[in-house]
């Protein structure tokens, strides 16, 4: 079955997103398409594989533009990978593979240093040198269990932070503030724009799978909006304290509206059970229950990232030590960009060169891109047989230059 | 009720036995060989009991262990265990009391650390311990769960029988305290009963037990229990509890799960002693295969910080002055100046300015390499005095990997 990539226009959307939504098994609701439309997608930045037998689309593909926030601070512009399906009609065709290359042959030319996804299925994109960059946990407490060891911070008696309850409209007024201060100060976030953020708002019945419309907190302290906190009440449940709050988005710029945020959602009555998803690794809320047992805690993949650019890719992020590494490249898929990159770090800066010389330690792209955000170490590869340190004490350098002081973390699905 | 605290007498050797037991929920009838072997491993001397009158009413107890620290230096670590305050007597400070005199106990024995495993989260922060080694408890359906490349063993697997099980795991065993931060050393008498644990197993069933060998030298062992489920219809079809997978390099790790993924018959697979950085997941080739939870493992305890933060190695160059607030044992906290870097430390006390104040339960968790100041920072459990010393100190105590405590004590 011969198959083009054609790009989607408005002609072909509504064909489009039925074939994205089927491929991930949802029927699509009409008032959905023109919120994609309007709020949600970039148009130019589709891709519909069709069929040129048939002229039904047999693959769907495309990217949401972002920029990626890196150790160190800096933003570099990043490719979003989504709405990747191939029909099921059109398995082992090569649809899927085509859709990426086309992906990554833009995302190059408009610049983009790095792309990124979430991915459906964990053993999809590492044959793309996409490395796994961002573990999460989800977390399950009983806040019967949420009393606060000491420390001077859970018991700060000078901080003013403060929660107050806001109804949706407040919210999307406030929220969007409070995390793009958020994301530039957290390495492994993406922005999210206005339309994005009304998508994400959106609140009707159909896509509250059965629970509570959205509540909204903010914490306040010093006179500004420093927390902010979006749940759901699950209600489905047999006795009367055994309600789920079900947290979907918790955002703090402080450690002191962390703080406050989570002793908020410890303290309701009749809630038997506080779930979190994707939380970050090194969340300090398990360092602050006095009995940290009881947050149970399972963990996942998130953010998968591909290095477009390896040398621009790896000047834009600080480092923690200085010195100079030779790491070498191997790769089947990109065999353009194999060989050995110097890297020379002065001030927490890299330099970046390809050289002749023999590297001091040798990956693949896709465990560069893993290890890149810091959040991943680079000791367990090598055990894995995945990196190969070469010369003495370059896994030590290599683990001290990347590693960073907070993991990254993205709290934005795309 | 007055309530006097001292070592046992060897004539008080069973009924200390009893009440350990009986605070763990069980009751204490050992065979003559195991109660013979249970004096060796747990002398009177280890132990610091609550009495009331004649009755022992509080146990605790300390194994005089030895394991790696950060640069492979081997340093004494009393192995606090039996701790149990019998349910007549709670809430009257026992725990308190025999906490103090055990710690200091054991420090007169010239161990600068104390370590334990806590049957409740909540229990030992108060007495300066902090979670020094986390795990993590994992989940596989083998028949998913693929090696992504086939890595070249060069050696080999194969079934030991438990009557020969001391030819290999003890051998095995000091292969993996030497090249991993945070295992105990286990004498004879702890081999010898531990192999009588393997054939006294009850309900469990015995253990199958694999070794790894090169030329005939063990480097790892892993044993685990198989369980059918008689269960037509069902998604698994058999349970494979890998209670110890003991590795030393490389090739022992990647041999000793290979043969645990490809266990005939048996498909769902689970351990809760994995190192928190465990390769496996980057061995598989669908990652998502494996359930990961996080476990705390083993806390810590500072009683000698210079010594201790002398004997280990740091990632980096640097110095700084730690002023330790020890609430438990004042004596033991004090102003410390520590000046290290990969080849070796020293770390003395010290009356310059603290860079950096923390309670003694914090320097504890940092201490393996297993945990970082800067997160402790933002639960509030270390304060910076000068900027930028978190930075320094966790470039200093990190390690390229975690520690790891894969048995119980």
């Amino acid at each position: 079955m011969p198959i083009e990539l054609r790009p989607v226009t408005d002609s072909n959307f509504v064909e489009w997103c039925k074939a994205v939504r089927h491929g991930f098994g949802i029927h699509v609701h009409p008032d959905d398409i023109t919120r994609l439309r309007k709020d949600r997608i970039e148009l130019e930045r589709l891709i519909a594989a069709v069929d040129t037998k048939s002229e039904r689309i047999g693959g769907t593909g495309g990217a949401d533009s972002y920029s990626l926030t890196v150790p160190g601070g800096a933003t570099v512009p990043f490719t979003g990978v989504a709405y990747m399906t191939t029909s099921v009609t059109h398995r082992r065709q090569g649809v899927f593979s085509s859709m990426m290359a086309q992906i990554h042959d833009t995302a190059i030319e408009r610049g983009d240093e790095i792309s990124g996804l979430w991915a459906t299925q964990s053993d999809l994109y590492g044959r793309f040198d996409y490395g796994l960059a961002i573990n999460s946990y989800d977390w399950e407490i009983d806040p019967s269990y949420g009393a606060f060891t000491h420390s001077p911070i859970s018991d700060d008696d000078e901080s003013d932070a403060h929660v107050y309850f806001v109804d949706a409209d407040e919210a999307a007024g406030i929220l969007p503030g409070i995390y793009e201060q958020m994301r530039t100060q957290t390495i492994g976030t993406v922005e999210r724009n206005s339309g994005r953020w009304r998508y994400e708002l959106f609140d009707e019945e159909r896509v509250r799978g059965g629970l509570s419309a959205r509540f909204f907190a903010i914490c306040e302290e010093g006179g500004e909006q420093t927390g902010y906190v979006s749940y759901r009440m699950d209600r489905k449940v047999v006795s009367p304290d055994m309600v789920t709050l079900d947290v979907i988005e918790q955002i703090s710029l402080t450690d002191t509206a962390h703080a406050a945020m989570w002793r908020f959602l410890l303290n309701f009555e009749l809630v038997g059970k506080i779930t979190a998803h994707n939380r970050p690794l090194d969340d300090p809320l398990w360092w602050m229950l006095s009995d940290p047992r009881r947050l149970n805690r399972s963990m996942h993949d998130a953010l998968w990232i591909r290095l477009l650019d390896i040398p621009k890719a790896l000047e834009a992020r600080t480092y923690n030590a200085d010195g100079r590494l030779k790491i070498g490249l191997v790769s089947e898929v990109q065999p353009e960009i194999a060989g050995t990159y110097v890297l020379d770090i002065d001030d927490s800066q890299a330099l970046v060169k390809k050289t002749t010389d023999k590297p001091d330690i040798v990956m693949t792209p896709a465990d560069l891109s893993a290890i890149y955000l810091g959040g991943v170490t680079p000791g367990p590869l090598v055990e894995a047989g995945r990196i190969d340190a070469i010369t003495s004490g370059s896994l030590a350098k290599l683990h001290g230059m990347f590693s960073t002081d907070s993991a990254p973390w993205c709290p934005h699905y795309f | 009720m007055t309530i006097e605290y001292r070592q046992i007498t060897a004539a008080e050797r069973r009924r200390f036995g009893v009440v350990i037991e009986r605070g763990f929920g069980g009751y204490y009838e050992p065979s003559a060989e195991k109660y013979r072997l249970d004096r060796q491993t747990l002398t009177p001397e280890m132990s610091m009991c609550a009495f009331d009158g004649d009755e022992i009413v509080g146990t605790t107890g300390a194994h005089p262990f030895e394991s790696a620290v950060p640069g492979g230096a081997i340093i004494k670590n009393a192995g606090v265990t039996a701790v149990t305050v019998s349910g007549t007597h709670r809430r009257q400070g026992l725990l308190n009391g025999m906490m103090k005199r055990l710690l200091r106990q054991e420090r007169d024995k010239g161990q600068p650390l104390a370590s334990l495993w806590a049957s409740e989260s909540i229990i030992y922060g108060r007495y300066g311990f902090g979670m020094a080694i986390q795990h993590e408890a994992y989940k596989i359906d083998t028949r998913k769960a693929a090696l992504r490349d086939v890595l070249e063993i060069p050696g080999k697997i194969r079934f030991v029988d438990t009557d020969d099980a001391l030819k290999v795991v003890p051998d095995a065993w000091e292969a993996a305290v030497n090249n991993h931060v945070g295992i105990p050393r286990k004498d004879e008498a702890h081999w010898n009963r531990w192999v009588l644990g393997l054939r006294d197993r009850g309900e469990g069933g015995k253990p199958w037990l694999v070794s790894y060998e090169e030329d005939g030298k063990a480097l790892g062992f892993a044993m685990y229990l198989v369980k059918e489920l008689h269960v037509f219809g069902e998604k698994s079809h058999g349970l494979i509890n890998a209670d110890m997978v003991i590795h030393s390099n490389t090739a022992s790790h990647a041999a000793l799960w290979n043969h645990l993924l490809n266990v005939d018959l048996y498909d769902t697979l689970s351990t809760w002693r994995s190192p928190s950085d465990d390769s496996l997941p980057w061995m598989l080739a669908d990652q998502r295969q494996l359930e990961r939870k996080p476990y705390d493992g083993v806390w810590y305890r500072l009683m000698d910080v210079a010594e201790a933060l002398s004997t280990r190695t740091y990632l980096t160059e640097g110095s700084l002055v730690f002023d330790v607030e020890d609430s438990f044992i004042p004596e033991w906290g004090g102003r410390f100046e520590l000046v290290g870097g990969p080849d070796g430390a020293r770390c003395v006390p010290t009356t310059k300015v603290a860079d950096i104040t923390l309670p003694t339960a914090s320097l504890a968790t940092i201490y393996l390499g297993g945990a970082k100041l800067a997160d402790l920072e933002r639960a509030g459990r270390v304060e910076e005095n000068t900027v930028g010393s978190i930075i320094v100190a966790d470039a200093m105590f990190a390690t390229v990997r975690q520690p790891w405590c894969p048995m119980m004590f």
